[in-house]
């Protein structure tokens, strides 16, 4: 509903704004006007003076805020005398009089010019004027509005290393230190070691001071200069150091502990070689002695982690490996991941204490094999999402559109097959919000939207498969044309236009020849159209889907199967049917009494901790049977959108992880159903899909209810 | 004109013979239980694990709108290579039975009637004679053709696994029944 | 449940532009035209950050964020001034006074809304 009436109340604060103040600044300049005349009589009157200066300064600021700059500009001027006269640097005078309120005429005339859009000269004598009576001060320049700054991404994955110890009374000022780490975790991963040598003892601690430090370890693709902004309230009262980490310090092997700490420079190198004589880990050696702190291990333990990974990384060699001889290996590996399972469930029934040590470790070895062998293929996304920021640059530019490309979830990991594919059908997306999604920043101002325009490239796993999106906040899809154009080529009849709705006419996009450009333009719309990039999309058996609202934006939701994957889940039984529920998606288990039924009166509901949570029973909708009354029923409390829902089966197993087949084509139309599992014993397990079939269930309720009520009618009246 | 001679493996369904070409079959399973996998058309039989794949398995006699009978030790299921959607994929087939493989001259095949047999001609690539019995020999692709698969399941003729069927089932807030 | 932003300026321009950003980012806002405004209004109600222009008649910016950090509601949020580059001196000022940041007019909406998620989630 919200979202409905931002629509319709089409933006116009700043409009309104502007006419404020065209009001306030005609009171502003009589005010300055008389005041200027006062200060003639009182010339030491500093609360005149003081009353000149807010006058010139709010007129000043106001319309460089709305965007007067001219105005603001030639107002600066004056705003620099006047301040030079408050500081007692320039006196009053006759002269000094006039030459204001021959500025404060020029304002005025500027203010009616704006108004009725003529254009004024530009007062070079005013101005000079003005800076004479300040004795020419080369250093007091116009200094121009600020324009926002424009930051982008480098583009490649660096580390910084980072120092924030906050000042003591960091929080009187209002400020979080926790602010400060969320929005470095916005800008890529961050490995967080608190610095706790200053906590004092409970008694001695005020609770409004803040004692704990941070060391953090960040990996992104931001600037430096991006990184030192967040600190930017911080640097000046805590402690705050942002470095880059050196990759060559990992090069040469320096991957050591005691390397690490100096260099950061927490020890000394004489004290490290010391104490490397005796035998104990270096770090712990390092801390009796005294001669680093936990944390400073704590950190540098870190440090260490991250330039061994990415040193393996680096120093790696590759092979190229034909993808079959690949798709062989992962499905050999999935068989043994089954046979492992097999295996320990035996060795469980035998019970002997010398198996189960060696079965324990083979199934240590398989998780370690299939991790590995499964990350082989699967690659993060955000590479390809970032080549992305390279075309959104050229083409607005080209286009004359100032755009912004947002890029999310770039650590999804997806097959690389499938990145290689849906790469051609995402760049032909991203042009066509570019090309036809984002108006001109004129276009845009006059809507009331920002000049710069955003998309958005997201990637994120959810259920059993990956959601990519591509949004805008561009015009939208003028549905009007696309219905009208449809018609045109005779692919539907007018009349059948009536009963439709949005969705519908979306799907004539799909249809190939189909582009409502008016201009054929080089970017898009020829060669490739939405059918192909639909068709490219079913061949990864995956599913597109618009949603576009005209005036605010387009978004594009693409949804890919995992088709191989792990899933961390847990197997429950509902009737005959075994099913793995996505571990992450649990909330809890309870048990079904009757109490809880009965308090309900009949409706599918249950209290659990003041939260109302409804629930569906997967024998009735799966299996199609009523409720059991010799079982004792489990509900499983999952995450469903913002809030909860209850699956209710009859059996719980416990924790399960196998690998994800996919069902195939034949079952794309099952709501609820992501994939299936070999278990242990060789039975296949259904893998549910949490969301699909929460909201399925909740469209059959409503659609069931809305038939029971058309039937009452009919039967009523 | 050559005489061309392919292989043939039969199988049994009720009481009728039929036929798949050799080339496609690539091996028979006894029996094993199936996990059925909701709210798909009831020839739908299930899943299966094979060797870590997971196959679904067609009830051909449901497809074929034949009657239903017990399983024997004899019932078997084929797994055999089809085009689904321009792609190769592996299915089985639900059999009571399979016999020998035998060899037939392309010659000896005869378009199917029009009429006579219940099963839709679209699924009979021809049929011949063997032995004094009827062999259908069947157009495996057509099983699975994506068309029908849909069709099927929004007409509603939709899997119920267990033996108790109650309630309507898919209305989760139906009140409780006995 | 949304936030609640106090906008303080003496420029009735200036709190209609703002306001209205920060509504239309989902935000609640209050209004007040100078320093004794605003501390008259948050002594009645609360607000969960405070935006502040620092030239303003009978209270200024300076001023308020002084009072404000004595009222025990008040003495934690997030407070952000409204700068110019013209007063540099300012900066120092309103710090020591007790402000959490800044942001230098003239800014664009989009600016304002990055640095209060800055101090505001």
């Amino acid at each position: 509903m919200n979202r409905l009436l931002g629509a319709m109340v089409v933006i116009d604060h700043e409009q309104e704004a502007m006419s404020a103040f065209y009001e306030e600044a005609d009171e502003l300049l009589n005010d300055i006007e008389l005041t200027l005349l006062e200060i003639e009589a009182d010339p030491d009157s500093k609360e005149l003076i003081d009353k000149l200066f807010r006058a010139v300064h709010t007129i000043k600021g106001s319309g460089a805020m709305l965007g007067f700059d001219k105005i603001a500009a030639f107002t600066h001027h004056v705003e620099s005398l006047i301040d030079a006269v408050r500081a007692g640097e320039v006196p009053v005078s006759k002269l000094l009089i006039n030459q204001v309120l021959l500025a404060r005429d020029h304002i005025n005339n500027m203010m009616v010019a704006e108004k009725g859009e003529e254009a004024v000269d530009d007062a070079a004598e005013i101005i000079s004027g003005l800076r004479a009576l300040l004795g020419n001060d080369p250093d007091m320049l116009v200094a121009p509005p600020r324009s926002s700054d424009t930051k982008s991404d480098s583009g490649r994955d660096v580390s910084y290393r980072i120092t924030f110890i906050p000042e003591e009374g960091i929080f009187m000022r209002g400020l979080d230190p926790l602010m400060i780490l969320l929005e470095l975790e916005d800008h890529g991963k961050a490995i967080v070691t608190p610095i706790t040598e200053s906590l004092p003892v409970l008694e001695n601690m005020a609770p409004e001071k803040c004692y704990i430090g941070y060391n953090i370890l960040l990996e992104t693709n931001a600037d430096i200069d991006i990184i030192k902004d967040v600190f930017i309230f911080v640097e000046e009262d805590s402690i705050v150091e942002v470095e880059l980490i050196d990759s060559s310090l990992g090069d040469t092997g320096a991957t050591r502990l005691g390397d690490i700490l100096v260099d950061r420079g927490e020890v000394k190198e004489e004290e490290v070689n010391q104490v490397l004589a005796q035998d104990q880990k270096t770090g712990e050696k390092l801390i009796n002695a005294g001669l680093a702190t936990e944390s400073q291990v704590a950190a540098a333990l870190q440090e260490q982690k991250l330039l061994r990974e990415r040193k393996k990384v680096r120093e790696s060699a590759t092979i190229r490996v034909a993808a079959d001889k690949l798709d062989f290996l992962i499905n050999v590996v999935g068989e043994l991941v089954t046979a492992q399972a097999r295996l320990t469930d035996t060795a469980v029934s035998i019970g002997s204490m010398q198996l189960n040590a060696t079965v324990e470790e083979i199934e240590r070895l398989v998780t370690e094999l299939r991790d590995n062998v499964l990350g082989i293929r699967m690659i993060p996304i955000g590479n390809t999402f970032n080549k992305f920021n390279r075309l959104v640059r050229d083409l607005s530019m080209g286009m004359g559109k100032d755009i912004e490309l947002v890029v999310k979830g770039g650590e999804t990991e997806l097959d690389k097959t499938m990145i290689e594919k849906i790469h051609d059908p995402l760049v032909h997306l991203v042009r066509n919000s570019i090309d036809h999604g984002i108006e001109t920043p004129e276009e845009r101002r006059v809507s009331g939207k920002d000049a710069t325009g955003t998309v958005v490239l997201q990637a994120a796993h959810v259920g059993g498969s990956v959601m990519i999106t591509i949004s805008d906040d561009g015009r939208g899809i003028d549905y009007e044309k696309v219905a009208r154009k449809a018609v045109a080529k005779g692919l539907v009849r007018e009349a059948d236009l009536e009963g439709m709705s949005r969705e519908d006419i979306l799907t004539f996009i799909f249809l190939p020849g189909f582009s409502t450009a008016e201009i054929v333009s080089d970017v898009s719309g020829r060669g490739v159209g939405m059918d192909v990039v639909r068709t490219e999309i079913s061949k990864l058996r995956g599913r597109i889907e618009i949603d576009s609202v005209p005036g605010k934006g387009t978004k594009i939701s693409i949804r890919l199967p995992l088709t191989m994957a792990i899933i961390d889940g847990l197997l429950v039984r509902a009737q005959d049917t075994k099913y793995i529920i996505p571990i992450n998606r649990i909330r809890q288990c309870v048990e079904l009494t009757s109490d809880i039924i009965s308090m309900a009166h009949g409706r599918h509901i249950l209290q659990v901790q003041e939260e109302i949570v409804p629930y569906v029973r997967l024998r009735e909708i799966f299996n199609g049977c009523a409720r059991n009354d010799k079982e004792i029923e489990q509900i499983i409390i999952v995450e469903y959108e913002e809030s909860a829902a209850g699956l209710v089966i009859d059996q719980i197993y416990g924790d399960h992880q196998t690998v994800i087949k996919s069902l195939g084509k034949c079952y794309e139309h099952v709501h609820g159903i992501a994939g299936a599992t070999v278990l242990g014993d060789g039975s296949v397990a259904l893998i549910l899909d949490v969301p699909q079939l929460v909201k399925s269930a909740i469209d059959d309720e409503v659609e069931a209810l809305e038939h029971h009520r058309g039937r009452q009618e009919a039967a009523g009246s | 004109m050559d005489i061309e001679s392919r292989q043939f493996l039969t199988l049994t369904l009720d009481e009728e013979i039929f036929a798949i070409e050799i080339s496609r079959v690539r091996e028979v399973l006894d029996y094993a239980p199936v996990t059925v996998v909701p709210k798909m058309p009831a020839y739908f039989h299930g899943v299966i694990n094979l060797r870590g794949a997971v196959l679904t398995v067609i009830d051909l006699k449901l497809k074929f709108g034949m009657s239903q009978n017990e399983r024997t030790c004899n019932t078997c299921i084929i797994i055999v290579e089809v085009l689904f959607d321009d792609e190769t994929m592996l299915i089985g087939l639900l059999a009571d039975s399979v016999r020998k493989v035998f060899d037939i001259n392309t010659t000896d095949i005869e378009p199917p009637p029009k009429m006579g047999t219940r099963l839709s001609t679209k699924y009979i690539r021809g049929m011949v004679q063997q032995d004094d019995e009827f062999v259908v020999i069947l157009n495996l692709d057509m099983i699975l053709s994506a068309q029908e698969v849909s069709a099927d399941s929004l007409s509603g003729r939709l899997n119920a696994t267990s033996s108790d069927t109650g309630s309507d089932g898919l209305v989760a807030g139906s009140p409780e029944r006995a | 449940m949304p936030k609640t932003i106090m906008t303080v300026d003496d420029s009735a321009s200036i709190r209609l532009l703002v306001g209205g950003a920060l509504r239309q980012a989902g935000y609640s806002v209050l209004e007040a035209k100078d320093g004794v405004d605003a501390a008259d209004q948050l002594s009645k109600k609360t607000c969960d950050m405070v935006l502040t222009d620092l030239n303003m008649p009978n209270l200024d910016g300076i001023g308020l964020i002084k009072k404000l950090r004595t009222m025990p509601a008040y003495r934690f949020i997030p407070i952000i001034m409204l700068t110019t580059e013209s007063q540099p001196g300012m900066k120092q000022k309103g710090k020591d006074a007790g402000a959490t940041g800044w942001i230098v007019k003239p800014f664009k909406p989009a600016q304002l809304l990055a640095v209060i998620s800055r101090v505001l989630r």
